[in-house]
């Protein structure tokens, strides 16, 4: 084997970006933390206060717990409603659209236009377009007779919220199942024709599974981006009626800025974002899991037994030994004793270095290539481990 | 079904393309049943869309399509009995083995029993049985192309199987073995096979009859040692063969050719070519041997030892052309002469092979 050259100073390279990050992101992040962990009399005296702040915030009986609990509840409610009419109609739409000839710029270009607009621009818009007295959109459905105000009425509110993250997101959904549809060679419709396979029958066979991956993405991101709303109920209807609309970020704004309660706040923003990432890191392993060797290794066993994996061997702690041990528990992971120590010194590193040598268009929808250990490297759990020799 | 018409078909993807462009130039031809068919070009020489206006994925511009005397021209795909392998495996990721082979028979509403009567017969036959119950997204290609043939041979109608390059994304030591797999499944179930393919080897190994297309136009339908014996077409001579046929410029004249400043004996009479027209020689290098003296003089460039022959390349006037040097001969130095066997010199006119009257 031929070594590849070894440059440190290839580091320097990306100096820029980490000091960017340093004063973008981890200085402020440093501050929340800091404030989360420590009270103040004013004047710029501050003194350490433990995890009281955390211990409120995380306690629904206390003021501060019952709002956090509340946000956090209509966040949740907020960003699954969104993606269950986000997903399913932006895979629709995406089907709806023509594969070939002129009118597929055009289409594309009208369906992306909304994604352009800031959110504060897209707030102030729906604002005047909602209103009940002078706005289309308001006017219209109070002269059908319907009982509309997103200011006076949560669910008008609600709906308005909705339907404006709907009319400004659906559109990526659109694109990114568009750009998956794309990618499926003609040959599995000209076979699914020869075989006879009904429209709905393409689309549960071929169609979806080969969504899959953008799906994740389009997921991901969707998600994301739908529980750190903030700009849209800010702007049309100001949290309200009464808390009707007020999300997590909103309320963060109230307590910090509103009511310079900066400890209560930044508890609160640490741990609305460990929630954010958690249930990120959720998705992806659930949706992922999906393709990962250790279920096919499962599914495949499944054909030959229903008898349970009582005992999992690994032979050595190379990662394409140990990787995916995780999904067969709660089978005992047999393996020599040095098998465990070289497993717990190096299995992160290892984690690591599978997933840099992964192209990121691997991960991004590209081919799906059943053998590439990046999936179940994600899954690798060093635990539970019986050491045997 | 026992035959596919084709009655003047041709096709553009261009509505308003003249006829000289056709992706697909006027064909009459009759494929019969139990026989197969080599589509045989390089890329762009229509052989694809021939073969997707055969199993209904593109309608012809013209022409009509018969399967016996029943005119299929627009009839949609699924409603003819063909069946069709493509470039690469198409299978069905979320399905078993198993499920994948009686996916067609379930879309047309067979009941359960039959169903499993005829995935077990043609998984049998392919070698599928022991990986019935596996996820097909994790075989390998050999495998998931022997489940898209599977796929097509499970219905029992089916009385054409259409192959489009179905070897492309096999490894190289596996061609052999899924090539006589289907030449076995060819011999078992007596249908029509229509290949489709740019590589000789596979055409003239795999089919009965060997159909050479070019620029959307089919130059030449014979067997395989045919097209090597008596080329109909300069293309034909060139593309089969390795090295390909001699051609080398003439100029005709009853019973002789001159070639250059020499003359040579031809082996029938011919009238002579509309002037203005190109007139060449062919002669396979295999039928041309490097002898002392001989029909025409060369002069001998390099002689290549390949093992079970030895090829000499040679200048013949301004054309360098290939002679077999025979077995236990030794190689004349500079200027030698070329043997051709008389039976296997050919005239061509503008391409076209030109029969004469026999001497």
């Amino acid at each position: 084997m031929i070594e590849k050259p070894i440059n440190n100073r290839a580091w320097l390279l990306v100096l820029p970006v980490l000091i960017f990050v340093l004063f973008s992101a981890l200085l402020p992040m440093m501050t929340v933390v800091n404030y989360s962990v420590q009270d103040s009399m004013g004047a710029n005296n501050f003194f350490w206060n433990g995890d009281a702040w955390f211990r409120a915030v995380l306690d629904p009986t206390t003021d501060i717990g019952a709002r956090f609990a509340d946000a956090l509840i209509r966040n949740l409610a907020f960003s699954f409603t969104a993606l269950l009419i986000e997903v399913p109609l932006g895979i629709a739409v995406a089907l709806c659209l023509p594969r070939r000839g002129w009118a597929v710029g055009p289409c594309l270009v009208i369906i992306a236009l909304p994604m352009l607009i800031p959110w504060n621009v897209v707030g102030t818009m729906w604002q005047i377009f909602a209103r009940a007295d002078i706005g289309l959109f308001g006017a219209a459905l109070t002269g059908l007779g319907l009982h509309y105000n997103d200011t006076q009425d949560p669910v008008s509110a609600w709906f308005t919220i909705l339907l404006i993250d709907v009319w400004h997101w659906t559109p990526l959904v659109i694109l990114l199942s568009y750009a998956g549809l794309r990618a499926i060679p003609d040959a599995f419709y000209q076979a699914a024709r020869i075989d006879a396979a009904s429209r709905w029958s393409v689309f549960i066979n071929i169609e979806l599974p080969k969504l899959q991956r953008v799906l994740v993405l389009a997921i991901l991101l969707r998600f994301m981006q739908s529980f750190m709303i903030y700009t849209e109920p800010f702007v049309v209807t100001g949290g309200g009626p009464g808390n009707a609309t007020t999300f997590l970020s909103i309320d963060l704004v109230k307590i910090a800025l509103g009511q310079v309660d900066l400890g209560s706040a930044a508890a609160m923003s640490l741990v609305y974002y460990l929630i954010t990432i958690t249930l990120c890191w959720i998705f992806f392993t659930a949706m992922t899991q999906l393709e990962s060797q250790a279920e096919d290794i499962k599914t495949d066993l499944r054909a030959l037994t229903r008898l349970p994996v009582g005992v999992v061997v690994n032979t050595h702690g190379h990662s394409d030994h140990c990787f995916g041990n995780h999904p067969f528990r709660p089978a005992t992971i047999w393996g020599h004793e040095r098998c465990v120590t070289m497993i717990e010194s190096t299995g992160e590193r290892q984690r690591q270095g599978t997933i840099a040598a992964i192209p990121a268009s691997r991960i991004l929808g590209g081919v799906s290539k059943s053998g590439s250990p990046w999936l179940s490297a994600m899954t690798l759990r060093p635990a539970a481990f019986r050491a045997t020799t | 079904m026992a035959r596919i018409t084709l009655d003047g078909i041709a096709h553009s993807y261009d509505s308003d393309a003249d006829p000289s462009s056709y992706a697909l130039k006027p064909i009459d031809h009759v494929w019969t049943q139990g026989r197969s068919y080599a589509l045989l070009g390089p890329s762009g020489c229509g052989k694809t869309t021939l073969l997707n206006i055969i199993s209904g994925l593109v309608v012809p511009s013209q022409g009509r399509l018969l399967f016996d005397d029943k005119d299929v021209t627009f009839l949609p795909t699924e409603q003819r009995n063909i069946a069709q392998v493509f470039q690469f495996p198409v299978i069905y990721d979320t399905m078993t083995v198993a499920e994948n082979l009686a996916f067609p028979l379930k879309n047309r509403g067979l009941g359960r029993a039959a169903i499993k009567t005829r995935v077990d017969e043609i998984s049998d036959l392919l070698g599928l049985t022991g990986d019935l119950k596996r996820r097909a997204r994790g075989l390998t290609a050999d495998a998931k192309q022997k489940i898209s043939l599977g796929r097509g041979l499970v219905r029992s109608d089916v009385a054409a199987v259409l192959f489009d390059e179905p070897l492309t994304v096999i490894d190289p030591s596996l061609k052999w073995e899924l090539r006589s797999k289907l030449k076995a499944v060819h011999r078992a179930l007596d249908v029509l096979m229509i290949y489709v393919t740019h590589d000789q080897v596979e055409a003239l190994t795999f089919a009965d009859e060997v159909v050479v297309m070019k620029d959307g136009r089919i130059l030449q339908i014979a067997t395989p040692t045919q097209l090597f014996e008596q080329p109909d077409h300069t293309f034909v001579g060139y593309f089969i063969g390795s090295p390909g046929m001699n051609l080398v410029d003439a100029k005709i004249d009853g019973a002789q050719a001159q070639v250059g400043e020499q003359t040579i004996a031809l082996p029938a009479r011919y009238r002579k070519p509309p002037p203005g027209s190109s007139v060449r020689l062919g002669f396979r290098p295999d039928y041309t041997t490097l002898v002392s003296n001989g029909d025409l003089r060369v002069r001998v460039r390099k002689v290549e030892d390949l093992g079970r022959r030895r090829l000499a390349h040679v200048s013949l006037g301004a054309h360098d052309i290939f002679a077999t040097v025979p077995h236990g001969q030794s190689v004349p130095a500079e200027t030698a002469g070329i043997a051709i066997k008389p039976e296997r010199l050919f005239v061509y006119v503008n391409d076209e092979r030109v029969t004469g009257e026999p001497l």
